[in-house]
């Protein structure tokens, strides 16, 4: 049985659903079965690795592994200290783990299978099989709507784990910020052992309201991990991403950035560290089309061992998007000779008064630093290892959310196996 | 579906287009009839009565293009072209080959002068001397000036029909050997009905002691142009090689798929320079060139380089990637462009710089404009192989709006897989600025000469890499068409 057949074969209609919503999903389902899954020959698809998603089922899991999840849970919330914790278990919100006491009034908070209709954006815009899949299989995710004026002063984290192996799971999720309102949101995502993750998002950023949003692939080596992103940005209102992809063996995130609206900002700061046989992948694309919209992009990757990193980055200005001002920047380190990167920041302008520009550099770390610091004494595996630290935490100064900035470097030492002390100092 | 200059399409009207060239020599030609199928194959391989093995090869490359479908991943808006309803062959009619320039049609040798290209070899030496011309009209190639003194230091400078002819087994070891017929939609029909072209073949040690230019001109109607360029360098050796092209002013549109190759064996260079200025189409977008262009030198031997400039005004579409493939250690390529998208046309042009050998090291700056309703694309392609060891690329590329209808777009592709490659890219977009258009005013200057002014300091760089007679032309160029952009 081909791979779609069988997917088409495990669809089962959800205990409590709504009719509507089964009925959505069956659609999904219908256009996943004629589209199917997306070719190498696509542009957006071209460096992904399809063949593990094309040669296996990931059936939806059947058993949850309570004392793995509370493991993972404890150890991925231990990265953002007082937040308020959205966990989802297989797919599926798990109050038990969750802590969300104290949510101020003007806040909803809640798992998307109680509120379905948050996520008909998404069932509405389906570009391609995975996307449709991702519909017809999802049991729940995070809906999140923060009313005008309102700022969160605790981070919401969202953690995602999977527990069960070779499955897949498939997230719909949905933020609101109402005009003025401003949020930190963090999205952790662990476990997967052979498993698949599907996770779609749309974000509404209201006037002048500011979401700070991280995205951490902190999954096991033998994950696929593909995340998806929409976001519309209203008048003066500012979207910032953080994706960081350090696990999986394969991550993808993807994020569409709508500046929609006069003054819409967007700020992303993201890096991959990858090893092994990983391949990570950060795809953006960001539109100008309010007047006077600022983007300001920044991407580092560190490859080793055989492992793949591909930033394709697309800043588009509509006719619309006068006096836009747009920065991209990406920088690749490749420390061994198999590693790979590919770069392809990508400029699509129908505006004439614009400042865009973008910058990409590869290479391997700069011999005359990592001499420096050797004739003052360190040894070149702890040279290299501080330079390391210093390219990445580039991207941590540059976010300005604390809890995320910190987030990202508790992160970023464990991944070079700084001690905690060293981070604090 | 477009049909491309149908037979019983009206005249060339004469619209208030500044475009110089596009006036219609009337000469007797000697043409195949519309279509394409084998026949035709077969008919312009006997024209040219050319060896078994050049026909089998056209064949092949014809089976191949049926099977193949036109590439559709740049940003060009390009109609259906009815490939049935165009000529493959089209020549002056001449009795047999000119020996000498005296048995030209002097028709002909008008419509170059027309040009501004004097064949006459007196002309020449009275006015710019030391550069060798090969004229190409329509599908033949008329006159190759020059060509006894270059055989006194063995350089072959020829057409290519005289090439198949007199030296079969240079051509037959170097055709398609950087451009495999499949390469592309378009390279693969080339293969199958080119008609002529240049060839240059510089021996060992030799620094070609004149600039090499071939002018291309379209001037029949309803054909199309598919001429093939082969470039020997042979170790230590030096040639630098310049192509200009023209075409009539027609309401319809006109094809032209060109193959370009390039070989540049241990320490020879290579120095391609091309100014493009088919008939861009009138002001509201109707007739000109369709321009499909592959071009791609391969630097074969160590220290070898080879250096592409462009500069391209004309044309209604343009899909052209002049390429270097790095293979020798120590090898070199560059790449400068200048672009210009006004009116309605389209440009799709980069480069691709293929990283092999070890220390190889390649440069590319592209200065895209875009004007009226223009769309500017710059694509290209960085790839560092495993083995090209400390390899070192630097990519700039600069893109200038003018007026709110045109687009600017940079679509570069890097793919590093090795550690010690160095590689820096940088991009802006930007339109001209109001400040300098006003100081420039302010100071006496028109608001065309100030644009002019600017535009030409923005393509600077490139326009410095041009041989010096041309860099001139291409600044006339450049103002020509941009008139009327401003103001």
């Amino acid at each position: 049985m081909s791979a779609v057949a069988a997917y088409v074969a495990a669809f089962a209609p959800i205990a409590g659903e709504p009719d509507w919503w089964l009925a959505q999903r069956r659609a999904a389902l219908k256009t996943f079965e004629r589209a199917g899954f997306p070719s190498a020959r696509e542009e957006f698809w071209r460096l992904t690795d399809l063949k593990p998603i094309l040669t296996q089922t990931f059936l939806p899991p059947h058993t949850v592994d309570g004392a793995k999840a509370a493991r993972l849970v404890g150890e991925a919330a231990a990265l953002v200290p007082g937040a308020w914790r959205f966990v989802l278990v297989d797919g599926g919100f798990a109050p038990a783990l969750s802590d969300l006491e104290g949510l101020p009034d003007g806040i909803t908070l809640v798992a998307t299978h109680t509120r379905p209709r948050a996520v008909e954006p998404l069932t509405a815009l389906l570009p391609d099989g995975i996307a449709a899949l991702g519909v017809a299989f999802a049991r729940d995710g995070l809906v999140l709507r923060v009313s005008a004026g309102l700022v969160l002063e605790k981070p919401i984290h969202l953690i995602s784990v999977q527990t069960e192996a070779g499955c897949g799971t498939h997230l719909l999720s949905r933020i609101d910020l109402e005009g003025g309102a401003q949020a930190n949101v963090i999205e952790t995502y662990v476990g997967g052992e052979g498993a698949f993750l599907n996770g779609a998002a749309h974000i509404n950023l209201g006037m002048g309201a500011h979401l700070t949003h991280g995205l951490f692939v902190r999954s096991e080596a033998t994950a696929q991990i593909f995340l998806r992103v929409s976001a519309r940005v209203e008048k003066g209102a500012r979207y910032s991403a953080v994706p960081i992809l350090l696990g999986a063996q394969q991550s993808r995130v993807d994020l569409a950035i709508d500046l929609a609206e006069d003054h819409a900002e967007a700020d992303v700061q993201g890096l991959y560290l990858l090893n092994g046989t990983q391949r990570g992948q950060l795809l953006t694309e960001i539109t100008h089309d309010g007047y006077a919209t600022r983007t300001r992009e920044g991407v580092k990757g560190v490859v080793d061992e055989t492992a793949h990193g591909i930033f394709q980055g697309k800043i588009a200005v509509t006719e619309r998007g006068q006096k836009t001002d747009a920065q991209m920047q990406s920088r690749v380190l490749l420390l061994s000779e198999t590693a790979r990167a590919d770069t392809k920041p990508e400029l699509e302008i129908y505006a004439d008064d614009v400042k865009c520009s973008h910058g990409a550099t590869v290479g391997d770390i700069d011999a005359a630093a990592l001499f420096y610091l050797m004739a003052r004494g360190l040894t070149r595996a702890d040279a290299r290892r501080l330079l390391l630290r210093a390219f990445l935490e580039e991207v941590a100064d540059q976010i300005e959310a604390p809890c995320v900035q910190q987030a990202v470097r508790t992160l970023l030492a464990t991944a070079l196996g700084v001690s905690a002390q060293e981070v604090a100092a | 579906m477009t049909t491309l200059d149908m037979p019983s399409a009206v005249d060339a009207a004469v619209a208030d287009q500044p475009y110089k060239y596009g006036f219609v020599t009337d000469i007797e030609a000697d043409e195949a009839p519309f279509g394409l199928d084998e026949n035709i194959v077969r008919f312009i391989s006997a024209k040219k009565n050319e060896p078994a093995w050049l026909l089998d090869w056209r064949l092949k490359a014809f089976r191949v293009w049926l099977e193949m479908t036109p590439p559709t991943w740049a940003k060009l808006n390009v109609p259906d072209i009815d490939f049935q309803a165009l000529r493959y062959y089209s020549a002056p009619k001449v009795a047999s080959g000119p020996k000498s320039l005296d048995e030209v049609d002097p028709e002909l040798l008008r419509t170059y002068e027309k040009l501004g290209i004097p064949l006459k070899e007196q002309a020449w030496l009275a006015g710019v001397p030391g550069v060798a011309v090969d004229a190409v009209f329509d599908s033949v190639s008329v006159a190759t000036t020059f060509k006894d003194k270059l055989k006194e230091d063995g350089v072959i400078f020829c057409s290519f029909g005289e090439a198949v002819q007199e030296h079969p087994d240079l051509v037959q070891k170097y055709l398609g050997s950087v451009v495999p017929v499949a390469d592309n939609y378009y390279s693969a029909l080339n293969s199958a009905v080119f008609s002529d072209g240049s060839f240059v073949f510089i021996p060992k040690g030799v620094r070609c002691p004149m600039e090499l230019s071939t002018y291309f001109r379209i001037n029949a109607k309803g054909t199309g142009q598919f001429e093939r360029t082969l470039i020997i360098a042979e170790d230590d050796s030096y040639v630098s090689y310049l192509e200009g092209c023209t075409a009539p002013q027609r309401d319809e549109n006109q094809l032209h798929a060109a193959v370009v190759e390039l070989v540049a064996m241990n320490r020879a260079q290579i120095k391609y320079s091309t100014v493009q200025n088919w008939y861009p189409g009138d002001a509201n977008g109707k007739g000109g060139i369709y321009n499909f262009v592959t071009k791609r030198g391969a630097c074969r031997g160590v220290k070898s380089k080879i250096s592409w400039t462009q500069v391209e005004t004309g044309s209604a579409i343009t899909w052209k990637y002049p390429s270097c493939l790095l293979q020798g250690d120590e090898s070199i390529g560059e790449f400068y462009s200048v672009a210009i998208a006004n009116n309605y046309q389209q440009a799709d042009t980069g480069t691709k710089m293929i990283h092999i050998g070890k220390n190889t090291r390649s440069t590319i700056i592209s200065k895209g404009i875009s004007a009226g309703h223009g769309q500017n694309t710059y694509r290209g392609a960085v790839k560092i192989l495993p083995k090209a060891k400390n390899a070192r690329n630097f990519t700039q590329c600069d893109s200038l709006l003018i007026g709110d209808k045109c687009g600017a777009h940079t679509v570069p592709y890097i793919d590093v897989r090795t550690p010690t490659a160095t590689l820096e890219h940088e991009a802006t977009t930007s339109k001209i600025s109001d400040d300098q258009l006003f100081y420039c005013q302010q100071r006496g200057l028109s608001a065309e000469d100030a644009l002019s002014l600017i535009v030409n300091g923005f393509a600077k760089e490139v326009l410095k890499e041009l041989p010096m007679e041309f860099a001139v032309e291409a600044q006339k160029l450049l103002a020509i068409s941009l008139e009327g952009s401003v103001g």
